[in-house]
């Protein structure tokens, strides 16, 4: 649980944050999203003091983040930048071994623990011992996500990590880190100004503009309720419809008894790639089956016209 | 345009060699060993000498010079990367001892013990066939391996002690006034090296809290920077005639400083001097060695939780580490070469001999300061290269 208490800062008078209330829960992937300058990288590294609030508290599970050493409070942080910050001087194996020598971890408790994230990560352990100029820039990041989970910590922040990757390497990485979220519980902050990969990742969306929260919420209610013009447009004006389509499945809008010819699809299909499936096909009706492949019903577009209008809260 | 069709006209011929610097040298050695002097018969130590050139020494020494000529022209259009270096340190290492041989026999056969003050010297023919083979052998030693260049490198330095000590160059007059300085030769020697040993030591010291300031205090950066420039300026004789007056106060005034040595002329002004010309390239290159940190690197090493002093330690110092050996080295490359206008100041070193030649015009004993001082210098310099390859080797 990370809670903003009317955080502020201000640098030469100027406010650029807050005052910013705002509550993480704990296990949540919260994406602070916005155009650069809205203060999200500001708000991320008040979460391990990389930057005092002038006015105002940030507490991580009831602690004040000021009542501790700031060195002490980093190593039980994970931390992510763009283009990994990799020590260029160290092999990968001393990079991710990091806060575990900081911490005064014991030399074979450090080996094992390396070995076990590069694993994780899905890392080659030929690469261990290579030096970090030697990694493609997707590796790289892999590899600085495994030195932020090195030491277990319960908080892990990660500012636009993927900004410099290929669209190809990005969404792989966007896939694992949704994986490693759901297997670890850990809390993570992400900052992007990438709304798509906002959406793609985030339990809890916390969309920002001029150094505050213009919304907050999960991705289907910043999409269907925009509270202003400045989310709408950020979220893609009308496309928003079409990007909501992602958050929910046919399940619930699957005529049964009705039979008609042609490849079924799953039940488990977006509304989003049902769609796409009949522009591609040419066809207002689609077949549909469960996961054993036992024929359902059917999908038509009417049903996919009225679920989206429902869900935009038209 | 292909290499083929330059090879028609030729010219073209010349501009279709694969190595350029090789062909030059090539060039440059054939001219100076066909007009140049290659030793000169004087009756004493100051009358002006009888040149004699290459081919007047006999058939053989003329063959074989040329033959490593042949070698070093042939070197510059081999196709083949490691046969090309191969072959043009094999030119150029040949061409050096063959050329100290033929100088120490040519001297022995032009002595008279009729003519006891007769002095034979190395000629501009030789001067020029010693910096071609040298030139050749650095170029071709860059071009290895750092294991193989460095054993090449050690055998052939291995070979010219050995010649210089075995007393076959004797007879030259360059010898023999090494030989009448003999004595005095080891002190200044050790002297030369002592100034320029502490004063590098002393300059580290002094430059660490500029470096501190310039890089950690943004304020204090340009009028470092700009004291620094200014000191440069200043000629170097000036420099150790301007230090002679306000220590010669101290001394006259505080006992104590008089007692360790510290006096208007000798080694303090030398020293001061030198640390004050050393300053300048060391801050510069550890300013820019620090600067050059990624931005990145240090955010993540403090998000990390490293303490500032971990962060310098551990990452701002190795990673500026090759910038400041770099720095290291600018500053004892040109101290060997500064030390040497110390003796002006009664510092010692190999400079006495450079003035005291200069004084009796004497250009051989001239050479008795300015050659091992040349050799010194390189000699430092490829020292410190090692070091950088090493460093650079692992990132």
């Amino acid at each position: 649980m990370i809670e903003f208490d009317a955080a502020a800062k201000s640098y030469a008078g100027q406010r650029v944050l807050g005052p910013l209330t705002l509550s993480i829960p704990q296990g949540g992937l919260c994406v602070l999203v916005g155009p650069s300058g809205c203060g999200k990288s500001t708000t991320l590294k008040m979460i391990n003091a990389l930057i005092v609030p002038d006015a105002g508290t940030v507490s991580t599970d009831g602690t004040p983040v000021q009542s501790r050493s700031p060195e002490e409070l980093r190593r039980g942080i994970g931390y992510v930048i763009q283009s990994g910050g990799l020590f260029p001087h160290w092999r990968v194996r001393d990079n991710i071994a990091t806060v575990p020598r900081l911490l005064r971890w014991e030399e074979a408790r450090i080996a094992a623990r390396v070995n076990e994230l590069a694993q994780i990560v899905a890392i080659d352990g030929a690469l261990l011992d290579r030096f970090p100029h030697q990694l493609s820039g997707g590796q790289q990041q892999r590899i600085g996500v495994a030195r932020a989970l090195a030491a277990d910590p319960g908080i892990i922040l990660m500012d636009e990590p993927f900004g410099a990757l290929d669209p190809v390497t990005r969404a792989s990485l966007q896939t694992e880190l949704a994986r490693l979220h759901r297997e670890t519980g850990k809390t993570i902050v992400f900052v992007t100004h990438d709304m798509d990969e906002a959406l793609a990742l985030g339990t809890m969306i916390v969309v920002m503009q001029k150094g505050e929260i213009a919304q907050s919420g999960t991705p289907a209610e910043i999409l269907a309720q925009p509270r202003n013009d400045f989310v709408r447009d950020f979220v893609g004006g009308d496309d928003a419809a079409l990007k909501l389509l992602e958050f929910r499945t046919i399940e619930n809008v699957v005529r049964h008894g009705v039979r008609i010819s042609g490849d079924a699809i799953p039940v488990s299909t977006t509304l989003r790639s049902a769609f796409a499936r009949m522009m591609a096909e040419g066809r207002t009706a689609l077949p549909v089956e469960d996961e054993s492949g036992l024929y359902l019903g059917i999908i038509h577009i009417d049903s996919l016209l009225a679920a989206s209008k429902a869900s935009c809260g038209a | 345009m292909s290499a083929a069709s330059f090879s028609d006209t030729p010219s073209g011929f010349l501009l279709a060699a694969r190595d350029r610097v090789a062909l030059i040298l090539a060039l440059a050695a054939l001219a100076a060993s066909l007009l140049g002097a290659f030793i000169s018969i004087a009756p004493n130590r100051l009358a002006d000498g009888r040149p004699l050139s290459l081919w007047h020494l006999g058939l053989a020494p003329t063959g074989i010079v040329f033959a490593f000529i042949v070698l070093l022209f042939v070197s510059s259009f081999s196709i083949d990367e490691r046969r090309r270096a191969g072959t043009l340190f094999a030119s150029g290492a040949g061409l050096l001892i063959s050329i100290l041989l033929i100088a120490g026999s040519a001297a022995d056969a032009h002595l008279d013990p009729q003519e006891p003050a007769r002095r034979i010297a190395l000629g501009s023919a030789f001067w020029t066939l010693l910096a071609v083979g040298l030139l050749a052998c650095f170029q071709a030693l860059q071009r290895m391996t750092m294991g193989l260049g460095v054993a090449l490198a050690l055998a052939l330095l291995i070979i010219v002690v050995v010649i210089l000590g075995s007393g076959k160059l004797d007879s030259l007059s360059l010898a023999r006034e090494f030989h009448a300085q003999q004595a005095t030769f080891a002190i200044e020697l050790i002297r030369h090296v002592g100034l320029v040993a502490l004063s590098a030591m002393l300059a580290m010291l002094c430059a660490v809290p500029l470096i501190l300031a310039a890089v950690y205090c943004p304020k204090s950066r340009a009028p470092i920077f700009t004291t620094l420039n200014l000191l440069q300026t200043i000629p170097s004789i000036a420099l150790f005639g301007l230090l002679i007056v306000p220590l010669s106060l101290v001394a006259t005034h505080v006992p104590l400083a008089r007692a360790i040595g510290i006096g208007g002329i000798g080694a303090t002004p030398a020293v001061i001097a030198l640390v004050l010309y050393g300053l300048l390239p060391l801050v510069r290159s550890a300013d820019a060695g620090l600067r050059n940190v990624p931005a990145g690197v240090r955010e993540s090493a403090r998000g990390m939780g490293m303490t500032p002093r971990e962060i310098f330690r551990q990452v701002d110092l190795p990673l500026a580490l090759p910038a400041l050996v770099s720095g290291l080295r600018v500053v004892t490359v040109q101290s060997i070469g500064l030390a040497t206008v110390a003796a002006l100041i009664g510092a010692g070193g190999l400079g006495t001999f450079v003035f005291q030649g200069i004084g009796e015009y004497a250009l051989d004993l001239v050479l008795v300061g300015a050659l091992p001082t040349i050799l010194l210098a390189v000699m430092a310099d490829a020292l410190f290269q090692i070091v950088l390859a090493i460093l650079r080797s692992r990132p």
